[in-house]
């Protein structure tokens, strides 16, 4: 019987060594590691490639979404909240199993049952699981900041400080002064969460930070020029024209 | 309101079928009593009812919209008067000249000058009736709509209170104790013990306190000790809190629950978002007359950038401490890199307490 590797991610002891107590029933599981915040869980997951995570929501340095958003190894991910109602409808929008704490042996076990059903008999391999991209897009909770991968490091960007976000076919490309930063991701998925007063869609592929613009020419017909601090040119639609107008009253 | 009879047309109709039927009547006695044929007794009697009838429905927007103005009873009698006068004169003027358009002359200008009088006497009657009737139906509307305000009145209220109660309970902060407690219950039943009661009295606290109450010092820093003692049974190690609250200063007065915010917020700031230690001094002393108390704690080294601080939390103490002691309680914070402090300074003004 071969052992799945298990990481535990909460910022609180006693809830961990609950986890682990429970684990004692399922002798197949063994904790390889664990961590009390979420930049710790990024470092350790990516290293120790472990085939089951317990991830915690509220957690100090990046939240368990911002985790999943930046893992380079996607383990199978078990949810864990004591009380937040955004990360709870999106769970249930996107048909992720979620516990919700305090939760007994017997919630735990059901859990588990569905952990070992995702094992093929021939491998033993867990399959990765990609919940990132189905929970981004039924995230609704405001965003404030942007967790960021450069390489090796992460960096955590405020989201005021977002110039602009531009689609890249199933990825994003995040502007900041910092420069530019690749997220897997769609556009949709931030406009939803972003404040519409601040964040404007100008254009299908557009979003800008409206905090940042210098100015709004009008090119040939239909076709205008958003131009931002530090010279930067995009182009926007008529309507994302339009929409510009509106919001920012010119 | 709606006019009572105009706007429904059930009303309307039975409002001039029985007009009909008593002009149909004051036919019968006219004729009987009179010279005048049968037909010209309800020509009469006919336009003499139904025009009453049709300017007698104007008479319910007066009273309608004199209803506002409270100037006093001789103003409305004075106010309704004039306008019976009016109506009436208008009304039987109308009457005079439709009745000219009657056939037999002589036989009615007889039987008109005989018995206006007995007309405008009748008309007055009506009149009357109809005002008692109006006043009737719309003292009768002002109740019920009294009534139906009470009832969504209360509704209101049912659900203010049960808004305040949710508010005054952190949900984070109560099922994750709960999942803390959970784990106790398995490995350390004392310890668990000792958490669920002080969970248990901390809760209580939280939801039995009406709004802007005052409570003693004492109670209040009890209740917060209890809090700071359940949050360090979370985190173990990285929490550590002392109070500094000399004897005279525990019968002081404030608000209820007033601290608890800085206490969360010092909380949230420094053990949720960072994996930093936290040390919260509470520290109170008399300055004259105010109780000054001051809240202080470190700031974590690193702390993630744009963190989900509204400012809740400090605006909501300060628009308690306004709403109890107006101008005369101040708010002080100090914001440096290694510390955060907030002061507050609060009058002791001769309150019930709790």
């Amino acid at each position: 019987m071969k052992t799945i590797r298990t990481f535990l991610s909460d910022d609180e002891e006693n809830a961990r060594n609950l986890v682990r107590s429970f684990l004692q029933a399922h002798p197949q599981f063994e904790i390889v590691g664990e961590a009390a915040d979420g930049l710790s869980t990024v470092k350790m997951v990516n290293d120790l490639k472990p085939d089951v995570l317990f991830l915690d929501i509220q957690m100090p340095r990046l939240s368990g979404f911002e985790v999943l958003e930046l893992l380079v190894h996607k383990p199978f991910v078990v949810f864990a909240t004591a009380y937040d109602q955004y990360a709870v409808r999106a769970f249930e929008a996107s048909a992720i199993d979620y516990l919700l704490k305090p939760f007994g042996r017997e919630r735990f076990s059901t859990a588990i049952q569905k952990i070992m059903a995702q094992f093929s008999d021939k491998n033993m391999e867990l399959p990765q699981q990609d919940v990132t991209t189905k929970l981004a897009q039924n995230l609704e909770e405001p965003l404030h900041r942007i967790a960021l991968k450069k390489g090796a490091d992460i960096h955590v960007i405020s989201i005021d400080d977002v110039l602009y976000i531009e689609a890249d076919g199933d990825y994003v490309q995040i502007h900041t002064p910092e420069g530019r930063f690749l997220k897997e991701a769609t556009l949709l998925s931030y406009e939803k969460r972003l404040n519409a007063n601040q964040f404007v869609r100008i254009h299908r592929s557009r979003i800008v930070n409206v905090n940042f613009i210098r100015k709004v020419e009008q090119m040939e017909k239909e076709t205008y020029v958003v131009l931002l601090k530090g010279n930067i040119q995009i182009r926007a639609s008529l309507s994302g024209y339009r929409l510009l107008k509106a919001i920012m009253n010119f | 309101m709606k006019h009572p009879i105009l706007e429904t047309r059930k009303y309307l109709l039975l409002y001039f079928a029985v007009w009909l039927f008593m002009s149909v009547i004051q036919g019968f006695v006219f004729h009987t009593n009179s010279l005048v044929s049968l037909a010209n007794s309800f020509a009469d009697s006919f336009i003499f009812h139904f025009t009453f009838a049709i300017y007698a429905l104007s008479v319910w927007y007066a009273l309608v919209y004199d209803a506002g103005n409270k100037k006093g009873i001789f103003y409305i009698a004075f106010n309704q008067i004039t306008i019976g006068v009016i109506v009436l004169t208008i009304w039987f003027l109308t009457y005079l000249f439709l009745s000219e358009l009657l056939p037999q002359h002589l036989y009615k200008n007889t039987f008109r000058l005989a018995n206006y009088r007995l007309h405008l006497t009748f008309g007055l009657l009506y009149y009357i009736l109809n005002l008692f009737f109006y006043l009737t139906f719309r003292f009768y509307k002002n109740w019920q709509e009294k009534i139906l305000l009470e009832m969504q009145l209360r509704e209101k209220n049912k659900e203010a209170e049960l808004a305040v109660i949710k508010s005054q309970i952190n949900p984070h902060f109560l099922f994750n104790s709960l999942n803390s407690l959970s784990y106790l219950i398995l490995t350390n039943a004392d310890k668990a013990h000792e958490m669920l009661i002080k969970l248990s009295d901390f809760l209580r606290y939280s939801i039995s306190q009406p709004a802007n109450q005052l409570a003693s010092l004492q109670l209040e820093i009890e209740n917060s000790k209890r809090y700071l003692s359940i949050e360090t049974i979370r985190f173990g190690e990285r929490l550590h809190f002392q109070f500094y609250v000399p004897d005279e200063c525990m019968e002081m007065l404030l608000p209820t629950l007033l601290l608890q915010p800085l206490y969360e917020n010092a909380i949230k700031h420094n053990l949720h978002e960072s994996t930093e230690t936290i040390e919260i001094k509470t520290l109170a002393r008399k300055n004259g007359e105010a109780l000054s108390i001051s809240i202080q704690n470190n700031k974590p080294i690193y702390r993630t950038p744009a963190g989900k601080s509204t400012g809740i939390g400090l605006q909501s103490i300060q628009e308690r401490l306004f709403l109890v002691y107006g101008e005369k309680a101040r708010m002080f914070i100090s914001n440096q890199a290694n510390e955060y402090v907030v002061h507050l300074e609060i009058p002791q003004i001769s309150f019930k307490k709790i």
